[in-house]
């Protein structure tokens, strides 16, 4: 068979002229820089998308059967179509778990936010042994978690150190049992996480105030602000956007706790203190229920995402306030 | 020359024991043939020396490498161990059952393990060598025997009779005026109690505060009349104790359960009612800060592990060295008559691994651990956590001199009623759906009757998910194989 030229159909010379100008079009299109820039990212990209495609396809499909580890492995499991994802939405315990978890995450990270920014507003101006109490003030943060959890549980048995000091405090023995009532137990866990994560967010707080520009803040001290007005009407506004990270970040990691609550309490008294991430485990490598644990983890990825989307429209919302506030009047 | 090679494989096979045709290796006690079918399974692979994996429970990671040792040194199979916790294992066996990674080639955990580890796969069944080894569980209680097998084969032998017991204050007991006035207020002399309504008088009874006048003595310490286990992950396991004495089964022929009948409303009560005269942080302890409470002289009583006896006698700090008495259990009166049902809530067993490369030489090790002659010893080891369970043991010097002759005598009454935790596929799921609403019900969120009525629901949802057809086959082999004894309502 004669296989044509590819310039059989065009007249000679325009075809040639053609693939040059095409030529040329690549190479004017590749020399743009915001195509420069993303170019060497694209291997990079493609790995990361393939470490979490598979595990997210793989946990989607595994989600649709009925796989428990008795059956060996997931292959031998039937297909379940969305019967997990009804069974785990129709689940008292999976849906008070939710529950559980936010109002967990919304007490500490609160909690977290306000301590977090009262100590970055006394120690983020210089003075004498600043750079101690920086210190000493982030420790806590660079312990592990499962240290933190076993330090805490030392310290709220009823006989412990907690109770002793409250005991001295208040000059009447206090007993309160930190790990066997469900209300004491929720607050212990609050408690330890608030303990171990308020240095990050004041860790952001510092970082936020000392890079504020001085120029507002001395504009409103010479128009007679004071101390008060300053902070309320120039520093916080300016400090939103900071805000609004250290919120999302402690959201997001205070959502999924594990390690405090399994050592303090292992999710009990009852299902007092069983944080999602308790659920999600128990049911899998307890129960052997994984299909069920991957649906409800695809639920919770769904949950999640709407927060985080949330979260980060509030972000920009707020940077797009902030960048109208820099534009100049004309 | 086909007649000569026909002599020599056979010379062959009766010389090695190996057994094509499943004849016994030869031996005069299970420890011996266990030792030849070792050797003879090694020749038969061709080599003289082998190591093999065992996933070990940490608590026996002092006691268990001398037997691994002598064992090295009899069949020359080297037996390596790694520790985990026995919170940590059941996951780790089930992860195998995915990974099929042939890392272990026995496991050691506890006997509720048998059922979701057979049915995964992920450990052998060992009737085949069992045929040829001949081990001897004839002596062992029925009910603990029948732990080993599920669905009716062989999966599992195990070393350690960890059914509950009940140990009391014996130096209160004795005081004089406690004696009279008790005898005043119900009626007979304090002592082992026959139900749990007469432990909770007892608890109710000897119970004070600290530095009060408790009939010619001064309280040291406040007194708690009880311990029994109320954490979660443990007092299932003591409910099913109170609720077997009722001669109920858990289930019906169609997995239907009856534990939201009046037996299991009441098994839930007693414990509600027997929770007041406990620390209030009873709710939080597990056997660590159970026996050194009891130990240390703060409780009167405690239902528990057999092993609390010996911890009592020797724990540093102990204050009631020599003050402790063993009781059988309590139970209940069912139709006039007394029925007692202790609880196997642990019992230490060991498992081959269907994956193992040499699941034959694992065997052997299990029998010959588990056998009179080396698990006697093992129990009667200073060092070890392994409880009597075999009759003959109550005679065995050592043992005696390590438990003491009453708690013998008691912990063997104890073996001969003790019923299994739900031996049945997704056993841990029924376990804590019971623990939740015991939980519940023990902080008065909920009545005893809600509590049996939301485990009952939730049961049936587990048994639904898992398959009712094939659960009611296991528990119909469960029934039938007496292990409940002669409860009733399958």
């Amino acid at each position: 068979m004669t296989r044509l030229p590819d310039t059989a159909a065009a007249p000679p010379g325009v075809a040639a002229a053609s693939t040059r100008s095409r030529r040329l079009t690549v190479g004017a299109w590749l020399e743009q820089e915001r195509v420069f820039r993303w170019i060497p990212l694209i291997p990079v990209q493609l790995l990361l998308l393939a470490l979490l495609a598979v595990p997210f396809a793989l946990t989607i499909y595994i989600s649709l059967l009925r796989w428990r580890l008795t059956l060996g492995f997931w292959t031998a499991a039937p297909f379940g179509g969305l019967s997990n994802f009804v069974d785990a939405l129709t689940d008292e315990v999976f849906l008070f778990s939710i529950v559980r978890t936010f109002t967990f995450a919304a007490s500490a990270v609160t909690a977290e936010l306000l301590l977090g920014f009262g100590l970055a507003l006394l120690t983020y101006k210089s003075f004498r042994g600043r750079r101690f109490y920086l210190t000493v003030f982030l420790i806590p943060m660079m312990i592990i978690p499962v240290v933190v959890g076993y330090d805490f549980s030392m310290l709220l048995i009823d006989t412990g150190p907690l109770n002793h000091a409250l005991s001295r405090l208040t000059g009447q023995e206090v007993r309160i049992r930190w790990m066997s009532e469900y209300r004491a137990a929720q607050v212990a866990v609050v408690l330890a996480d608030i303990w171990q994560w308020t240095p990050l967010t004041f860790l952001i707080f510092v970082s936020g105030l000392s890079a504020l520009p001085p120029e507002p803040i001395r504009a409103a001290q010479v128009m007679g602000a004071s101390r008060w007005q300053v902070f309320r009407y120039v520093q916080l506004p300016l400090l939103k956007p900071v805000i609004m990270i250290a919120l999302v970040v402690r959201s997001m990691e205070a959502l999924k706790i594990f390690d405090i609550p399994m050592l303090l309490t292992q999710g009990g008294p009852g299902n007092a203190t069983e944080t999602l991430s308790i659920f999600l485990w128990r049911n899998a490598w307890v129960f052997n229920k994984v299909s069920y644990a991957a649906a409800a983890s695809v639920l919770l990825l769904v949950l999640f995402s709407v927060v985080i989307f949330a979260s980060i429209r509030l972000l920009q919302r707020e940077r797009a306030a902030l960048e109208a506030e820099r534009v100049p009047a004309r | 020359m086909w007649k000569g090679a026909i002599v020599g494989a056979v010379a062959l096979l009766l010389a090695t024991g190996t057994t094509a045709w499943g004849q016994t290796v030869p031996g005069a006690t299970p420890s011996e043939r266990a030792v030849n079918g070792a050797k003879a399974y090694l020749k038969k692979i061709g080599v003289d020396r082998l190591e093999q994996t065992m996933m070990l429970v940490s608590l026996f990671a002092k006691a268990q490498p001398k037997y691994l040792e002598e064992w090295e040194k009899l069949t020359g199979i080297k037996i390596k161990t790694i520790e985990y916790g026995y919170t940590d294992i059941p996951s780790k066996i089930m992860a195998d059952a995915v990974a099929k990674t042939g890392q272990y080639d026995i496991y050691n955990h506890q006997m509720y393990m048998v059922p979701d580890a057979a049915e995964a796969g992920v450990i052998a069944p060992l009737d085949d060598y069992a045929a040829r080894g001949k081990p001897s569980f004839d002596d062992i209680p029925k009910t603990l025997r029948n732990e080993q097998y599920y669905r009716g084969k062989l999966y599992a032998t195990f070393n350690d009779g960890d059914q509950t017991v009940l140990a009391l204050r014996k130096d209160l007991l004795e005081l004089p005026q406690a004696r009279a006035a008790f005898k005043a207020k119900f009626g007979r002399e304090p002592g082992c109690p026959d139900t749990w309504k007469q432990w909770e008088e007892l608890a109710s009874f000897y119970n004070g505060k600290k530095g009060q006048n408790f009939y010619g003595i001064t309280l040291e310490k406040d007194l708690y009349g009880a311990q029994e286990y109320r954490a979660r992950d443990f007092a299932y396991r003591w409910w099913q104790g109170h609720y077997a004495s009722k001669g109920k089964l858990l289930f019906n022929r169609n997995m239907k359960p009856l534990i939201d009948g009046p037996e299991g409303v009441e098994a839930t009560k007693e414990m509600i009612g027997l929770t007041q005269y406990m620390p209030k942080d009873i709710f939080g302890w597990g056997t660590p800060q159970n026996y050194p409470f009891f130990a240390q002289g703060n409780s009167f009583s405690i239902s528990t592990f057999p092993s609390i006896v010996g911890y009592a006698e020797k724990a540093p700090g102990t204050v009631v060295t020599g003050k402790v008495l063993s009781c059988v259990v309590p139970g209940s009166i069912v139709k006039g008559k007394l029925v007692r049902r202790s609880v196997q809530p642990a019992g230490t067993q060991y498992m081959v691994s269907r994956y193992s490369k040499h699941p034959e030489a694992a065997y052997w090790f299990l029998q010959w651990f588990s056998s009179p002659e080396v698990g006697d010893r093992a129990v009667a080891d200073p060092a070890g956590f392994w409880d009597p369970y075999r009759p003959a043991q109550a005679k065995n010097p050592a043992i005696i001199a390590k438990f003491g002759e009453q708690f013998m005598k008691v912990t063997m009454e104890n073996a001969k009623i003790a019923v299994p935790m739900i031996p049945l596929q997704g056993n841990r799921e029924y376990f804590d759906a019971l623990d939740v609403s015991l939980q519940e019900a023990f902080f008065a969120r909920i009545t005893a009757e809600e509590a049996m009525k939301r485990t009952a629901r939730a049961w049936e949802k587990i048994t639904d998910d898992i398959g009712r057809k094939k659960q009611a086959e296991a528990w119909k082999t469960v029934v039938e194989s007496g292990s409940y004894f002669d409860a009733e309502g399958y």
